[in-house]
């Protein structure tokens, strides 16, 4: 019995410490142990004449944060910069991310930036980072904080993207039909994310596009497919029993049109000539089904390039330098034909200064 | 605390039993303590104030949460909509106190927040009840239910809200709510003083009346409690009242903290609550365990969770953990319970 009770303890205790200590060894880089090597000081930046700067996904579950993360580390790396990634398990755990902020701050990061999903539940984040004098910045996204200082946004206009897409869109249409985007009748269908600025600005701009572009074409339906492909497939097969002659599938992300384009395939079209995919995100596992074919078009907004920017910003911010407070990074439309200059990053211009993006159905960039 | 039901023949004297009992009731605790000690020594900003203040703040929602499951899992059931209604419960609260339901929109009609968190809160205790009702009046089971109601809150909030967090301005109530008390140079936030109050309220419930003694009776045997003349029906009607009060109550934490009401402020806090509750010692069987283990529990989960994040572990591995952390918890309650037959013999071979 008692042998029992210490036997249950003993092995919680002990696999518990080891899954802490344990995980612990291998993962910290050697300049982020320095402070854990135990001196009684409460620990600071760590390695001598390099920064220490925080950096905070909404978590690490998609292929865009991570490789965010990645351009934001090598550039770290480059200016012998310590970074410290750390995430909530899932995106939508708001408390979490304000804690794991908070707790950065705590360990003494230089600067942070960070990348809350639901913008305003992260504003005791920000304040924390202003109570302690520490720069703060917000990537992936351009809409202000309703309170708080946040020194600069980087991230790219939705709406506009999501509008040029459109413009390709209807070029695609036009092809289809022999006709001119002006001329062209269409169906477009598009499958929604979860409710959100996300997938408003994503839609208006794409409506707005299609309205400009090719006035004739229809949104025959819109439907949430939650961001995830298996909704998108979902959501399609029923679409295309109600209208087997939808020409273009358009998600408002990347895997959600993917979805679509494979449930159509399996009711017998013809992807780039029966019908097309459209999405945003320009993930890797789209740009490679664009090289086989697979996909239409996608909005790349290169998200490595924009975790450099992120680090580029906090440089300047050390250095003294202003910095505009939106800071408006690139998108383009890939389509097979670029799709090697977009990797070769030919197609990422410097970012510009830029406008606030708002909730409230109207361009990011007034017209 | 931790109670043990099966007592192995020719046990070794009056004091060994007692020692046994004192490690039963302990064992968390010392789990935690462990912990607390190791991230300690290890991380040097983790000892600073605000790093402790960040901790109570942390667990302060769920704890609470956890503390409404405790119940429910101590008559044998289980709440899957908490996590729902912590969301529900916030932006029900935010919109009255936006006065709209736009985000971003401008803050003028709303009514004042404690009114506002009344409401919320009476929301709580009522879809609670209506589903205790449900749950003893059709006799359906619990995890369908509180499953299909979890659905339907989130549902709700998404829908008022479309998506956004709704933004609130702190009126004077939420101001103290949200607070710290300077003990010490300790700042103990508010939230937590709250949760400690709220399970000194349930453990009295819990262990000096009729209405506690009755939730274990049911959990121990709800036909022979049935049978022995106590309407049980009734006492799970409340316990789910509770559950879905300090679910909340929770909610409102989270809101007031955030600022922000919004369909997401839940998230994992059903997997959270369920594990800190058997973490913490309550058998998932229910009519064994008690109040106090539940908020160890709380604690032990988010002090690994802190200590990933100050030892720099690469975030990914959390989910790794906090499901590891899981599986433990239920295999602590397996083998506690006697039911992993090669612990058995192994015993009594010793």
């Amino acid at each position: 019995m008692q042998h029992k009770r210490f036997l249950s303890i003993f092995s919680v205790v002990l696999i518990l410490s080891m899954v802490v200590t344990g995980c612990t060894v291998p993962a910290a880089p050697p300049a982020a142990q320095a402070p854990a090597a135990a001196t009684e000081a409460v620990s600071e930046a760590p390695a001598e004449g390099g920064r220490y700067v925080g950096f905070v996904p909404p978590a690490l579950t998609s292929p865009f944060h991570v490789a965010m993360v990645d351009g934001a580390t090598a550039r770290s790396q480059e200016l012998g910069w310590t970074i410290d990634v750390q995430a909530p398990a899932s995106e939508g755990d708001f408390q979490a991310f304000v804690t794991t902020v908070q707790q950065l701050l705590e360990k003494g990061v230089e600067a942070i930036s960070i990348n809350p999903i639901g913008t305003d539940s992260a504003i005791t984040a920000v304040k924390a980072a202003n109570e302690k004098g520490i720069p703060i910045l917000a990537h992936n996204f351009i809409t202000p904080f309703s309170e708080g200082e946040v020194n600069a946004y980087i991230g790219y206009d939705q709406w506009g993207g999501a509008e040029k897409l459109a413009a390709h869109t209807c070029e695609l249409i036009a092809q289809k039909y022999n006709s001119t985007p002006a001329e062209t009748t269409g169906k477009v269908f598009i499958l929604l994310g979860i409710d959100s600025i996300f997938s408003h600005r994503r839609t208006g701009g794409f409506k707005a596009g299609l309205a400009k572009n090719c006035p004739n074409v229809e949104v025959v339906g819109e439907q949430t497919a939650e961001w995830l492909r298996t909704k998108g497939s979902e959501v399609a097969t029923i679409a295309l029993q109600a209208n087997p002659d939808i020409d273009v599938f358009y998600g408002n992300s990347d895997e959600m049109a993917i979805g679509a384009a494979l449930a159509a395939e399996q009711l017998g079209l013809v992807i780039n000539q029966d019908f097309f995919a459209v999405g945003i995100d320009g993930n890797q596992p789209t740009l490679d089904l664009l090289k086989e074919g697979k996909f239409s078009a996608t909005l790349g907004v290169d998200p490595v390039r924009m975790g450099v920017t992120v680090i580029d910003t906090m440089e300047k911010i050390f250095n003294g330098e202003e910095v505009p407070q939106i800071i408006l990074t690139p998108s383009v439309v890939v389509t097979p034909e670029n799709l090697q200059d977009y990797l070769d990053g030919k197609l990422w211009t410097e970012p510009v200064a830029g406008f606030p993006e708002l909730d409230n159905d109207l361009p990011t960039v007034p017209e | 605390m931790s109670e043990t039901t099966i007592s192995a023949p020719g046990e070794r004297g009056e004091t060994l039993q007692v020692l046994r009992r004192a490690l039963a009731a302990t064992g968390p605790l010392l789990v935690l303590l462990l912990l607390i000690g190791i991230l300690w020594v290890l991380s040097p900003p983790f000892r600073s104030p605000t790093s402790l203040m960040l901790l109570g703040l942390e667990a302060a929602a769920i704890g609470v949460v956890a503390a409404g499951q405790t119940f429910v899992i101590l008559t044998g059931g289980i709440d899957l909509s908490v996590e729902a209604m912590v969301s529900f419960a916030g932006v029900t609260a935010a919109i009255l106190i936006a006065g709209t339901n736009v985000a971003g929109g401008q803050i003028a009609f709303g009514i004042s927040d404690w009114q506002a968190v009344l409401i919320a809160l009476t929301a709580g205790l009522s879809i609670g009840m209506f589903q205790g009702l449900i749950i003893t009046g059709m006799n359906m089971n619990p995890l369908i239910v509180t499953l299909g109601f979890r659905s339907m809150l989130l549902g709700v909030s998404l829908v008022w809200t479309r998506g956004a967090g709704i933004n609130i301005q702190k009126g004077p109530f939420l101001n103290f709510v949200t607070s710290t008390i300077d003990l010490f140079g300790l700042r103990v936030p508010m939230p937590f003083v709250i949760v400690l109050v709220i399970y000194f309220l349930l453990w009295i419930v819990l262990k000096h009346t009729k209405f506690g003694r009755y939730t274990y009776a049911i959990g121990g045997n709800e036909t022979a409690t049935r049978l022995s003349g106590i309407n049980v029906d009734r006492v799970k009607v409340f316990i789910y009242g509770i559950s879905g009060l300090l679910a909340a109550v929770g909610g409102i934490l989270v809101m007031s903290r955030l600022q922000s009401g919004a369909y997401q402020n839940g998230t994992n806090m059903t997997l959270i609550s369920v594990a800190a509750v058997v973490i913490g010692g309550t058998a998932l069987s229910g009519g064994i365990g008690g109040i106090w283990g539940t908020l160890i529990g709380v604690f032990i989960i988010r002090v690994v969770e802190a200590g990933l994040v100050y030892m720099s572990v690469p975030s990914n591995a959390k989910e790794i953990v906090i499901g590891a952390i899981i599986v433990l918890a239920v295999a602590l309650d397996v083998i506690r319970r006697g039911d992993v037959k090669w612990l058995r013999f192994n015993r009594l071979r010793t």
